[in-house]
């Protein structure tokens, strides 16, 4: 396979899976015919044709499979989607240690009290992509092991916290803990049903997400450190702001109903931790606000469905 | 119908052609103004297969490859002959709009 090949079939596995199972060699091979033997690269203009596309197709293309196979792989994506907001905390914890390292060391803080910090970070960073590879290549042995050190990492944090005043905080630091077993054990699952879940484009959005939680972190810290504002300010407005577009997206039909049930787990996941440590009402509020609505979404998607009968991603893939 | 669509329909109307075939004809097609993206086709593509107007025409191996030819269906046909009719009315009067003038 050529290097232009490889690279016009990594673009178009940005495609949902049904959208690939029946047109990927077809439009691989024209796509490449649109292309003189010196170039390397399809045509700029034809790359955003092809990622546009992948994305409309996403939107477009219902979801209409059993209601177990859309849970399932609902449930790996908002794992997945936890665990990448988890990375992104885990890249700016990182940065910040490395940008105050001089300072720390200068005060006198002794290098294995720093070590101690800096060393679970970067191992639960690392794990954390051996199990995005483990998932890209579909290792069930590579996931399970990511899976387990990253639970036994998360273990260690809960006995941080000893004390009764502390088993709140412990139990709360759990719920990362246990985003990785999720992830693996729903991977497989998902697996299971035949039907695979599109995980590159998946993995990709995911990195976005990752990328963009962290940009919004320290944004966040900047804002509310530059204008003294309350703290949670910042966070609280963005949550609105999420909500008013989750519910535009229902009114809409825009979207994939996996995605739905991913935000709705990785919301419980995420204020889950939030809750259990600090019992604050807000964050129940809105954790039930946004399930009660993917709940809506879903059933909304689910009557449409029964309305057109088998959908195109049943018929080309059975 | 936008105007992607509109040339593909079109591109296939004197005869079946391949994914490339269909780009290069609508490019011709609209001489040059239009140029259709490969995403852009095969989305077109399976919306039309979908609604019942291209169909799958055959299937060749080429160079080891297999190479697929679509054809326009019959309600395809229909189609475009009234999303032409439908232009020719709206272009009939805008140039009577902008005679008077």
């Amino acid at each position: 396979m050529s290097p232009l090949e490889r690279r016009v079939r990594a673009l178009i596995s940005l495609f949902p899976a049904s959208f690939r199972a029946r047109w990927e060699e077809d439009l691989v091979r024209t796509t490449l015919e649109t292309c003189t033997a010196e170039q390397s690269w399809p045509h700029p203009r034809d790359v955003l044709d092809l990622v546009l596309s992948a994305i409309r197709a996403h939107a477009t293309t219902p979801a209409n499979q059993p209601f177990r196979v859309v849970l399932a792989q609902g449930i790996v994506l908002g794992a997945a989607l936890l665990a990448s907001v988890r990375v992104g905390a885990l890249l700016l914890r990182f940065g910040f240690f490395v940008h105050w390292l001089p300072i720390n060391s200068a005060a006198g803080v002794p290098s294995d009290e720093l070590a101690l910090y800096a060393g679970p970070l970067a191992l639960e960073l690392a794990v954390y992509v051996l199990l995005a590879v483990a998932m890209l290549q579909q290792r069930r042995v590579l996931l399970w092991t990511g899976a387990i050190t990253l639970g036994g990492i998360g273990l260690l944090e809960t006995l941080r916290y000893p004390g009764p005043i502390g088993i709140r905080w412990a139990l709360g630091m759990a719920v990362p803990g246990a985003i990785p077993f999720l992830v693996a054990a729903f991977t497989v699952a998902a697996r299971k049903t035949e039907r695979a879940l599109a995980v590159r484009p998946a993995l990709v959005g995911l990195a976005l997400a990752s990328f963009a939680t962290t940009t919004f972190r320290l944004a966040a810290w900047f804002a509310t450190t530059t204008w003294h504002l309350v703290p949670g300010t910042i966070d609280r407005s963005a949550a609105a702001v999420a909500a008013l577009l989750l519910v535009a997206c229902t009114v809409s039909g825009f979207a994939d109903p996996r995605w739905f049930v991913a935000l709705g787990v990785a919301v419980i996941g995420w204020n889950a931790r939030d809750f259990i440590q600090t019992g604050d009402p807000l964050v129940f509020l809105g954790t039930a606000f946004v399930v009660a609505i993917s709940w809506v979404h879903w059933r909304v998607l689910r009557r449409q469905a029964a309305g057109s009968g088998r959908g195109r991603s049943d018929r080309e893939l059975a | 119908m936008q105007d992607p669509t509109y040339l593909i329909l079109l591109a296939l109307s004197d005869r079946p052609r391949h994914g490339y075939g269909i780009l290069l004809e609508a490019s011709e097609l609209s001489r040059g103004t239009i140029r259709l993206g490969p995403g852009t086709l095969y989305g077109a593509l399976e919306r039309l297969e979908e609604a019942g107007h291209v169909e799958l025409d055959r299937e060749e191996i080429e160079e080891g490859r297999p190479r697929r030819y679509y054809r326009l269906t019959r309600r395809g046909r229909r189609v475009l002959v009234e999303e032409t009719e439908r232009r020719e009315a709206l272009v009939g009067l805008a140039k009577r709009r902008l005679a008077h003038r």
